[in-house]
């Protein structure tokens, strides 16, 4: 018993010895810069400076960013599967979205179900809403430093984004 | 009573154009070598910016037989954001980083100053990676600490002491983060050139050393896709999307080429190819084997493999300025090409559709404010 233990602890002591010295452990120990992320197992990251946000996104969705007059929109989504969302964003001097901005934007004006969540931190509204083009959606609005965000999905993909939305982070700099 | 309106809508001009609005979609302009060393600043320029940069990366080392010939450092990556106080119409001067050929560093990318090199007082410099010097690895392209965001790029890999083998170039840091290293090569007469390492940050990976009998493989993007594939008895492959490193070679044969980068491309195609193509970050050339070239980095900023023909070249710098310019706001648009059919086929169901549009957000809105 008493050998068993002397070999046990020896192992131990290599390991840790070994872990050390490895090539790769100054990589695995060197902190990540607060604008580097590493994605979980089976997502990508999309960065946004301008737009001062970053997110994990599934792998299986590729992105693309519309530019409209005055409007950017990204927009995440798998052709194959029909699943996606879309972030539509733009500067917004007001703390709070107006009724103007929600006419201009919601052109069915429905709201139903609003919920006030979270998102990095920052206050957000949760609806459901209606396009005349996609049916039933998911909303989930709100205001970060000096931009008003949009993000939108199917009514049905709800709990899909949700747990995107969890990956979301301001980019502060 | 003409007059008097006349008069109205140009003092609204006027004003329109001291206090310009500020909605949406921006503006992206790159400037590379091609551009000069002057950048007029747009008549429709804001305060809402970012301005990053890439500098040049590394030559790898090419001095002969027997020599080792390492690979070359990526470049830095830095940015910074709501830059006040440039004037529209005004010209700023900058300096894109030059890759450096073979055994020559790449010079930094300078905003903003007169100044060749990276140092305090600069609105935004990002350094270029350095020389692979014998077996030597080239160093990355370092940050500076002098700007909210810097990350950088990987270092070359080594080359056989006194040997055949090159070294892999280091990847470009890129938006999403610091290069990665080139792989070395740690075999004389058997055994190849190390990998290219992989461009900026998330998943990419380092260029594999070489094992004893091939070159090692180049390192992946930063979705972990791209790295060339090692030559075995020939030559590296070259990346295979955008961002990854080129393959180290075997046998007598040259390096793969790391490939162009496409953060600032606008699609997540991920199939860039060529070296010379896309626009982003690029990944490090593989090392070359016995006599042959080390491969070239990818654009922006990938170094170049070592070779105990010609080092690889490093790859030019980048500047990239991204602004959101006035122009009038717009209703959004709903642009999820699925849209017209509905998922699961569910249907509106105890949805609430108020009377007006003044009816259901007035509450709602009217609630949020209190709370």
């Amino acid at each position: 018993m008493k050998y068993f233990r002397i070999i046990i602890l020896g192992a131990g002591f290599l390991g840790i010895f070994f872990y050390f010295l490895s090539p790769g452990f100054s990589e695995k120990n060197t902190p990540l810069s607060p604008f580097e992320r590493i994605p979980p197992a089976g997502m990508l990251e999309y960065k946004s400076l301008i737009f001062r946000f970053s997110l994990f996104y599934p792998n299986d969705l590729k992105f693309k960013e519309y530019q409209g007059g005055s409007d950017t929109t990204v927009v995440f989504e798998n052709a194959k599967t029909g699943k996606g969302f879309q972030i539509f964003v733009k500067p917004y001097e007001h703390e709070q979205i107006s009724l103007d901005q929600l006419k201009m934007d919601l052109s069915s004006g429905i709201v139903k179900d609003p919920v006030d969540i979270s998102v990095d931190g920052v206050g957000a509204t949760m609806f459901y809403s209606q396009n005349s083009a996609i049916g039933d959606t998911r909303e989930v609005w709100f205001v970060k430093n000096g931009f008003l965000y949009e993000v939108t999905t199917y009514k049905e993909l709800d709990a899909w984004l949700s747990s995107i939305m969890q990956t979301w982070k301001f980019l502060e700099f | 009573m003409k007059k008097e309106i006349l008069k109205i809508l140009a003092v609204a001009n006027i004003i329109s154009l001291i206090f310009p609005s500020t909605a949406g979609a921006f503006v992206r302009v790159f400037l590379t070598t091609a551009q000069g060393t002057s950048w007029t600043v747009p008549s429709d320029w804001s305060d809402i910016n970012t301005i990053e940069a890439i500098g040049g990366g590394g030559g790898g080392d090419g001095s002969g037989n027997n020599s080792g010939n390492a690979g070359a450092g990526g470049a830095a990556y830095a940015a910074i954001s709501n830059v006040a106080g440039l004037s529209r119409g005004s010209s700023v001067t900058v300096q894109v980083g030059v890759g450096g050929v073979q055994d020559t560093d790449g010079t930094d990318t300078i905003f903003n100053s007169a100044s060749t090199n990276c140092g305090a007082d600069i609105m935004l410099c990002a350094n270029g990676g350095a020389q692979g010097v014998t077996a030597t690895a080239g160093l990355a392209g370092t940050t500076t600490g002098l700007f909210p965001i810097e990350f950088a790029g990987g270092a070359g890999g080594t080359g056989w002491t006194n040997g055949d083998n090159g070294g892999g170039g280091g990847g470009a840091a890129g938006p999403y983060g610091t290069g990665k290293n080139g792989g070395s090569a740690v075999n004389n007469s058997g055994g190849g050139g190390g990998g290219g390492g992989g461009a900026g940050g998330g998943l990419s990976t380092a260029g594999v050393t070489a094992p004893a009998t091939t070159g090692g493989d180049g390192g992946n993007n930063y979705n972990l896709m791209g790295g060339g594939k090692f030559g075995s008895s020939g030559a590296g492959g070259n990346a295979t999307s955008s961002g990854g490193g080129g393959g180290g070679g075997d046998a007598g044969a040259a390096g793969g080429n790391g490939a162009g980068g496409w953060e600032w491309q606008g699609f997540a195609t991920n199939t860039i190819i060529s070296n010379t193509a896309g626009i982003g970050a690029g990944g490090g050339g593989g090392g070359g084997s016995n006599t042959t070239n080390g491969g070239h980095g990818g654009f922006y900023g990938g170094g170049g493999g070592g070779g105990e023909g010609v080092g690889g070249n490093g790859q030019n710098g980048i500047i990239v300025i991204t602004y959101i310019p006035s122009v009038a706001p717009q209703p959004r648009k709903i642009r999820l090409l699925g849209g017209v059919r509905l998922l699961g086929g569910v249907r509106l169901n105890q949805m609430y559709i108020p009377n007006s549009l003044l009816d259901s957000p007035i509450a709602f809105w009217d609630k949020k404010r209190k709370t």
